[in-house]
């Protein structure tokens, strides 16, 4: 029992970091609440169904173009509307929502609302793992969340692109200063962000279903996950959104399945009133 | 004299929309009932995001726990007026309580704090089916003598609101938020009591959000958790922000947007929304102080002209 669920606990937070990273990353150059990530996690997973049954497209061929569609979607919400509500915290939020309809609602009239589902070729597996069963989409979403925090790592650790993002989210105008510019930085995060949402669709769909609003539920536990790991911070994100995993598969098992997201709530409580940085607070806030 | 004239406006506002009510037809009728209902709802969001400039995601819990804490009330045989008190009571001491928590978070942890509770408010008026019979939801008691009272007490708190809020705004309290909103440090290195002065206008909020859930339960006649999730408080944070914030008839411009817009187009769901996501877009983009706002710039252009 404990150890079933601590097991769904970690595939959770897989999912939930891959949300969080993606939120913070943004947040971190822009300060914008990007509620619309959960519209691009929905038009993601949309597209590798298409493209796979529709355009009988290889498996992991219609992954990759939904993953890359999605980091091209994410751009688009930053060139079309958040750009320009840049300087203003109070405009974010309302344009965020705009994006949120605009982009599910797209879904809705693209494709319906009925539930669809994206199966790939290892779908019903089981994987035994000493004496806990552990399916292979749990074990395929816990591996994509790996990896891809571990190549984001690299890329804003080890490449300029990174260099220049954290940059950006550190200081702006001092970026600017440096020479670095502004507006490519922007761009790239929304399209990381927006990859990151395209690989959470992956790993999301197979195990619960494809509709319109199917991500906007789980988007309010990859904000928790930003404010436990601290605004802009992508370590935190990743270590915070394997906790809220863990906080809530544990509580699902031990208190009430009912009041799964409530006890999510509470970890979020205290860390605002105890530890209103986040968890992983330093003095500076970063982004890697 | 001069400071009287937001109230005779306000009060002429408030003849016009009764007027309007009670000669169009059922359907109008109806969406115009709604906006108003919202102008009272948005109206005490205006004291803590308006004035105080405090991201306020929870509205919409405010909203529900006045209509539930009404109806139970009235299902266990009070009248109207003891059913309003506790409705806006129970609401307040919500915002009494989220205030203590986090009136010492600022911005945008504020904002996600708020959605947060939210999200619980919901939860339970889903899953606490002995008090509320989860989703299904209640019937609520009628709690008027006539159908028609609706008429005249529905505009009569959308006025009321409005006009409170503008007495705030120039009170020592409503000053204070407007600081607290410019800059809070500078507030409170001058002598503002930050913490103190948010959780007022919290509070104020909250009680005028429980206020108008009494008013939608009387009116709907049935309530449902789903009218009263995290997404109705966020709608409503939007309403104020397209009015304008801060600004008194905001929250009448804005709920007029955003319930009467999608109303009077009648479009199919998916297309409507879609509609609706572009014209929020679009306008806050557009007019960074929200409708308002845009008028009184508007307004400048023309004396400029003039002059």
């Amino acid at each position: 029992m404990l150890q079933q669920a601590l097991v769904n606990g970690v595939v959770l937070g897989a999912l939930f970091a891959l949300l969080g990273v993606g939120l913070t990353l943004v947040y971190g150059v822009m300060d914008v609440p990007n509620f619309a990530q959960a519209g691009v996690v929905t038009l993601g997973a949309y597209i590798m169904v298409t493209l796979h049954q529709a355009a009988h497209w290889p498996f992991f061929l219609a992954v990759a173009g939904g993953v890359v569609a999605a980091g091209l979607i994410s751009v688009a919400t930053e060139r079309f509307a958040y750009r320009f509500v840049r300087t203003r915290p109070l405009a974010a939020p309302a344009v965020a929502l705009g994006l949120l309809l605009i982009l599910d609602n797209s879904a809705l009239e693209l494709w319906g609302g009925d539930h669809v589902s994206l199966t790939p070729p290892y779908g019903a597996g089981l994987i035994q793992l000493g004496g806990m069963t552990v399916p292979a989409v749990g074990v395929a979403l816990v591996l994509t969340a790996a990896v891809s925090m571990l190549l984001l790592w690299l890329l804003l650790t080890r490449t300029g692109i990174g260099r220049a993002i954290r940059a950006v989210s550190q200081n702006p105008e001092a970026a600017a200063t440096l020479g670095i510019e502004l507006e490519r930085q922007y761009v790239t995060a929304f399209f990381i962000s927006g990859v990151l949402a395209g690989l959470a669709a992956f790993a999301y769909a197979p195990t619960y279903a494809v509709f319109p609003y199917m991500a906007d539920g789980v988007i309010f536990d990859g904000f928790v996950v930003v404010i436990l790991g601290g605004l802009g911070n992508v370590w935190g994100a990743a270590l915070g959104g394997i906790l809220l995993g863990l906080v809530e598969s544990l509580s699902a098992v031990y208190v009430s399945a009912a009041y799964q997201t409530a006890i999510g709530f509470v970890v979020l409580l205290l860390v605002i009133v105890l530890r209103p940085a986040g968890l992983f607070a330093t003095t500076a806030r970063r982004v890697a | 004299m001069k400071r009287a004239w937001p109230y005779v406006g306000i009060a002429i506002v408030t003849l016009a929309m009764w007027a309007l009510l009670v000669s169009v037809n059922a359907f109008y009728a109806g969406v115009l009932a709604s906006i108003l209902i919202w102008t009272v709802a948005t109206s005490g969001l205006n004291v803590i995001a308006g004035l105080g400039g405090y991201p306020s995601l929870v509205q919409g819990a405010f909203y529900g726990i006045g209509a539930y804490a009404s109806a139970l009330a009235l299902i266990h045989g009070q009248n109207l007026w003891v059913a309003t008190i506790l409705a806006v009571a129970a609401a307040g001491l919500a915002g009494l309580l989220i205030g203590l928590v986090f009136a010492r978070t600022r911005g945008q942890y504020f904002g996600m704090g708020t959605l947060f509770f939210g999200v619980v408010v919901a939860l339970v008026l889903t899953n606490w089916t002995d008090l509320t019979k989860g989703p299904l939801g209640l019937m609520v008691p009628f709690g008027l003598a006539t159908n028609d009272q609706l008429d005249w007490i529905i505009p009569l708190s959308a006025g009321a609101s409005l006009a409170l809020v503008q007495a705030l705004g120039t009170s020592r309290l409503g000053r204070r938020l407007v600081t607290v909103r410019a800059d809070e440090d500078l507030a409170e290195h001058i002598g503002v009591p930050t913490a103190r002065t948010k959780l007022a206008g919290l509070v104020i909020s909250a009680m005028i959000g429980g206020f108008a859930g009494m008013l939608i339960a009387q009116y709907n006649g049935t309530i449902s958790p789903d009218l009263f999730d995290q997404t109705v408080g966020f709608v409503m944070f939007v309403a104020v922000a397209v009015g304008g914030a801060g600004r008194v008839l905001g929250p009448l411009v804005g709920s007029a947007f955003i319930v009467g817009v999608p109303d009077v187009l009648n479009l199919p769901s998916g297309i409507g929304l879609l509609v609706v996501g572009v014209i929020f877009v679009i306008v806050v983009i557009a007019i960074p102080d929200g409708l308002m706002g845009g008028m009184d710039a508007i307004r400048r252009r023309l004396q400029r002209l003039r002059t």
